[in-house]
């Protein structure tokens, strides 16, 4: 008798409980389908706006590059660009660095956006002392003695002086490197790719040792804190730049095509040895039984690597 | 009591009916939703499909190619990048998926020295490449153009990109 007054109670509670069911199901699936597509919008503006930034900032590169042929880059701030969809404001930037110890110019594309930068840098590098240093009027140079037969057709000086070498940017290289000196398996793999690769001196670092019969493919700028060795048997066939704040020690039979080497220390070179480029050395040069040279100054013209990002 | 429990089934047996016509009138909007929300999945693949190829396509191209070569084949372009590092080369193509006789994906093929140090499909499985074609511009700026479409759904898109070469030219 009792359940009479609370099944009345309960009349046309079950229609409203099946519509509430069914609008709960839809409403459940509408939700789903607007946090998807909420989901997509939002991953696809943010791609859109990158690809903006990345265009842009590409453009600006190479459009800088193609201006520095004609006259001087001079750093610029330039005025704000809205970006699609958000409208969201950027302001790119060109930053021109100059270190004439280096001596260097780096060029840097800059673009902040929201919550990320995009930055492409590249680097304009010449020898130490500037192209035109006295010193590279010669083909091999040392401050001290040059120990071995200088070839035929070669400019020597020997003797020098300290004074007269030019000085090494130390902390130039270490700043504007864009990668550390390359592993065998990089030699291997892909070669040199046009960059500035630096390591710093110290115990940690040791002596960077190119292995015997490498194949050093591309080009690139190489900085050595420490002492370089080259062993036996590797070839060169890019634009080689060895920069070393120490000794260099060339094993036999290496060949290297395109090459500047310069060292704060002294230069061992092994036997039957072909060089093509220029030698500057603060000590000794060492030169072993059938060394090949031919001076090719071509080899100071300024070193332009890639563009690449930071 | 009788009429208490009389009621007590009828109710049940009204909300059974409100629940079926309720179902009837909203199942043109039911089947609408789930259409919509399968399309919409077909949509998300195809351009997560797509972003993915164009910044595998876009990265190597734009930031690690010296001379990059376009050739044709019946599939479409073939795209070969030369590398700033000499000894590796990386070609972008189309060609019908292993085991499928109509399906076709786009495949990077890595090589160093001329030895080939891998293929990688680009796209997933469910996506078919309807049109994968490369025209230059000028030096150093090409127009990618390709269609995808997901193989479940029959849904297609085409998608256009404008790829600059920061450090080499177009051959």
């Amino acid at each position: 008798m009792q359940r009479v007054p609370y099944v009345k109670q309960r009349q046309g509670g079950f229609a409203i409980l099946a519509v509430l069911f069914l609008v709960s199901f839809l409403a459940i699936i509408a939700q789903g389908i607007i946090y998807i597509v909420r989901q997509q919008a939002t991953s696809q503006q943010q791609y859109i706006r990158h690809r903006q930034v990345a265009a842009l900032g590409i453009d600006l590169m190479l459009k800088t590059l193609a201006r520095e042929d004609k006259s001087e880059v001079e750093g610029a701030l330039l005025p704000e660009i809205s970006l699609y969809p958000g409208a969201e404001k950027i302001a790119p930037k060109i930053i021109v660095e100059n270190r004439e110890a280096l001596p260097l110019r780096s060029l840097t594309v800059l673009i902040e956006y929201k919550d990320a930068i995009w930055q492409m840098q590249n680097l304009k590098l010449g020898p130490p002392g500037g192209a035109v240093h006295l010193i590279y009027n010669n083909h091999i140079s040392s401050s001290k003695e040059i120990v071995g037969q200088i070839p035929e057709g070669i400019l020597a000086a020997e003797g020098l002086g300290f004074n007269i070498l030019p000085r090494l940017d130390i902390q130039g290289y270490l700043q504007y490197k864009s990668m550390p000196l390359p592993s065998s398996t990089a030699f291997s793999d892909l070669g040199l790719v046009s960059r500035l690769y630096a390591n710093n001196s110290g115990v940690s670092s040791g002596s960077y040792v190119i292995k015997a019969n490498t194949k050093i493919c591309g080009n690139g700028v190489l900085y050595h804190g420490n002492p370089i060795t080259i062993e036996e048997g590797c070839t060169s066939s890019g634009k080689l730049w060895l920069i070393c704040n120490d000794k260099i020690i060339i094993g036999d039979n290496v060949k290297l095509e395109h090459a500047f080497i310069f060292a704060n220390g002294p230069i061992s070179i092994g036997r039957n040895v072909s060089i093509c480029g220029i030698i500057v050395s603060a000590g000794v040069i060492e030169l072993g039984e059938g060394f090949a040279m031919r001076g090719d100054k071509s080899v100071l013209d300024t070193f332009s690597t890639s563009c690449y990002m930071n | 009591m009788n009429r208490g429990r009389g009621f007590l089934l009828l109710e049940i047996t009204v909300a059974a009916m409100v629940t079926c016509l309720l179902f009837t009138a909203f199942y043109q909007s039911f089947t609408q939703m789930l259409f919509s929300m399968r399309r919409i999945n077909s949509d998300v693949e195809l351009y997560q499909a797509a972003q993915s190829i164009i910044t595998s396509v876009e990265s190597e191209i734009a930031y690690y190619s010296r001379e990059v070569v376009l050739e044709e084949n019946i599939y479409g372009s073939r795209i070969v990048c030369h590398n700033i590092g000499p000894r590796r080369s990386v070609t972008f193509y189309c060609r019908t998926v292993p085991g499928a006789s109509e399906q076709k994906g786009i495949y990077k093929s890595t090589k160093i020295e001329g030895r080939s140090e891998g293929i990688n499909p680009l796209s997933s499985s469910d996506i078919s490449v309807e049109k994968w074609h490369c025209t230059v511009i000028d030096g150093c700026t090409l127009h990618l153009e390709m269609e995808l479409k997901v193989e479940n759904t029959g849904r297609c898109k085409t998608f256009v990109e404008v790829i600059h070469l920061c450090n080499g030219y177009l051959m």
